[in-house]
């Protein structure tokens, strides 16, 4: 009986990974389908820059970007005082903990910033972009603009991933900055050094291909965000639930290609330089 | 759809944007644009610390990065090629052509530069670093090298660790050739001496002394310490102070005329006294004298007496033990011989 209890459960675990498969297989297509549509619409929409809904763009900058500086901020300068202080503990058994503010400074800028951007916009505006699509999706409204032969992609989703691609760099940038005061903050006051000491081993230690690094990659974790959080919006089923799940997937997927992608995105720099 | 807000967006892009600008001048991206002196060396020590964008540094001053290393195939070392930042050299007006190809061959040739590899740190890194060649001669005076276009060759000489390393060699050579047998077999002889030494009797009385002596003196200078207390020393300031003042004041005393004739009068006084007493002393012999000679005279007539009454006893013992001695005379025994026993 136990065997047979055994069997069972081996055929219903294998059934289950299969199954699982062919979802995510059928999710990988659909969503590189979208790319390709998404991409097309962005070459046409640079072919025919005063065809661009700029005032969408505008808005969706002014609601993702503007909005977004207090937390991403706050983030920032939270996740320099950590990085300083687990820095300082760690290396001063070692008697190198001199060697805190290039830690600091590097990691800040080339892995740090852009990612917890990335992953805060994940789940403040990609979840926003996919119960927003998803609820008119619901309503019909998507289909209504297709049956008046309006491009959705060029109305509704190229101004969004658009938005993204302009304010993740300066939201970026802005993380940088306060990551690296949060860590002045605790390397000052801990390691008895000054402020312009810590500056100016800061910025000895930061490469200009190290800051474009992390502006590159902020760039390509927008295109992931908007991508993701509109293709699950489009793609959501047309009710409550449905758009739920859809909010909860977007953010879920998002954060998951951020990480493949850094992670990629980092071995290719390490490579190329 | 709601509008956006123009004043909150214009104020985050100018904010991102001017971020951006101040973030890519602070990290120096002014370098990238800027003209490089190009030049090369040849090494043929260990590059081992050594890559590519190791800094190179003038007496410390970072001047510029390593761009390219790579073995060369005739000789098979180690050809290193570099930039240097102009920013690195100081423009000297007094050149007549002012270019930076100029200035900076114009210090390559004045300095005689060389370069050579030293450690950056303990983690194993390197640079390079140029300096002037003093009194030690290049790597490879000998060495032919055609530069390409554009670049400098600059010679190399031994580094501090090439230097070091070729010390310790010559070090060890010397070391391979001491007996090292023979050397530990007189050391344990000596060592054997010593053990003896030390552990012979003498020697340890005087050390025993020593050591007593030691501990004399210390609890000596510990009492000299408590004796001159500060207060006992205090004390003995005032009773110098005392001394001093009394000796003062006897001089002012003794220059008084009355004083002086009473300190002539006392030395004459003090000159009759010995003399009196010498007299004292010399008639104190006399009598002495006197009083043996007297004792003996004494002493003799004392004795005589003695006899005297010591015969008279005797007389009037034999008168009663026998009257009739003054009739018949004294019977007295004969002397016998005696027996030998």
């Amino acid at each position: 009986m136990k065997g047979l209890r055994h069997k069972r459960s081996l055929k219903a675990l294998c059934l289950q990974v299969a199954d699982s498969s062919i979802v995510i297989w059928g999710e990988l297509l659909g969503f590189l389908d979208f790319l390709r549509m998404l991409f097309r619409t962005i070459g046409r929409t640079a072919r025919h820059p005063l065809r661009v809904k700029w005032r969408t763009i505008f808005y969706y900058m002014d609601s993702c970007g503007s909005d977004a500086t207090p937390i991403i901020a706050l983030l920032g300068l939270l996740i320099g005082v950590i990085l300083a202080f687990q820095a300082i503990v760690q290396l001063s058994r070692y008697g190198v903990d001199n060697f805190v503010v290039n830690l600091v400074g590097t990691v800040i800028v080339t892995e740090l910033a852009p990612l917890v951007t990335a992953v805060v916009l994940a789940g403040r505006t990609g979840s926003s972009f996919a119960s927003e699509l998803g609820l008119m999706k619901s309503r019909e409204e998507l289909d209504a603009m297709v049956t008046l032969g309006l491009d959705v992609g060029r109305f509704e989703i190229v101004p969004k991933v658009i938005a993204l691609i302009f304010v993740m760099p300066g939201l970026t940038i802005i993380s940088d900055v306060c990551g690296i005061v949060g860590g002045m903050l605790i390397v000052c006051s801990m390691l008895n050094t000054s402020i312009a000491e810590y500056l100016s081993k800061t910025f000895e230690v930061i490469q200009p291909v190290d800051l474009t690094q992390g502006l590159v990659k902020s760039m390509f974790f927008a295109v992931i965000v908007g991508a993701v959080g509109c293709w699950k919006g489009i793609s959501a089923d047309r009710d409550a639930q449905g758009v739920g799940r859809a909010t909860t997937g977007a953010v879920v997927m998002s954060i998951f290609l951020i990480v493949v992608s850094d992670a990629a995105m980092t071995a290719l720099f390490s490579f190329v330089s | 759809m709601n509008e956006a807000n123009r004043l909150k967006l214009g104020g985050f892009l100018l904010i991102s944007i001017a971020l951006l600008i101040v973030g890519f001048v602070s990290v120096g991206i002014g370098k990238i644009f800027e003209p490089r002196y190009k030049a090369m060396t040849v090494l043929n020590t260990s590059v081992e610390g050594l890559a590519v964008g190791s800094p190179v540094k003038y007496l410390g001053l970072p001047v510029g990065k390593i761009t390219a290393m790579a073995m060369r195939r005739k000789d098979g070392y180690i050809a290193v090629y570099f930039d240097i930042f102009p920013s690195a050299v100081e423009q000297d007006s007094a050149f007549a052509d002012n270019s930076d190809d100029m200035n900076f061959s114009s210090v390559m040739r004045k300095k005689n530069l060389s370069c050579f590899i030293n450690a950056a740190g303990i983690m194993g890194g390197a640079y390079l670093e140029l300096s002037f060649n003093d009194s030690l001669p290049p790597a490879m005076p000998h060495l032919d090298v055609q530069p390409p276009d554009g670049v400098s060759y600059v010679p190399s000489r031994p580094s501090h660790i090439g230097n070091a390393i070729q010390n310790i060699s010559r070090m060890l050579d010397e070391l391979s050739k001491v007996n090292f047998i023979q050397l530990s077999d007189k050391l344990n002889e000596t060592l054997d001496n010593m053990s003896e030494l030390l552990s012979k009797s003498q020697l340890k009385e005087t050390l025993d002394n020593i050591n007593r002596i030691s501990s004399d003196l210390e609890i000596s200078s510990h009492r000299l310490e408590t004796a001159l207390t500060e207060e006992n020393v205090r004390k003995i300031n005032d009773i110098i102070t005392n001394l001093d003042a009394g000796i003062l004041s006897l001089r002012k005393i003794g220059s008084d005329p009355e004083v002086g004739q009473m300190v002539k009068n006392l030395n004459v006084f003090l000159g009759d006294a010995v003399a009196a007493i010498k007299d004292v002393r010399a008639a104190g012999a006399q009598v002495g004298d006197d009083a043996a000679a007297l004792r003996l005279r004494l002493e003799m007539t004392l004795t005589r007496l003695d006899n005297s009454l010591k015969q008279l006893q005797e007389f009037t013992q034999d008168v009663a033990n026998d009257p009739n001695q003054f009739v018949v005379g004294r019977q007295e025994k004969p002397v016998q011989p005696s027996s030998g026993k």
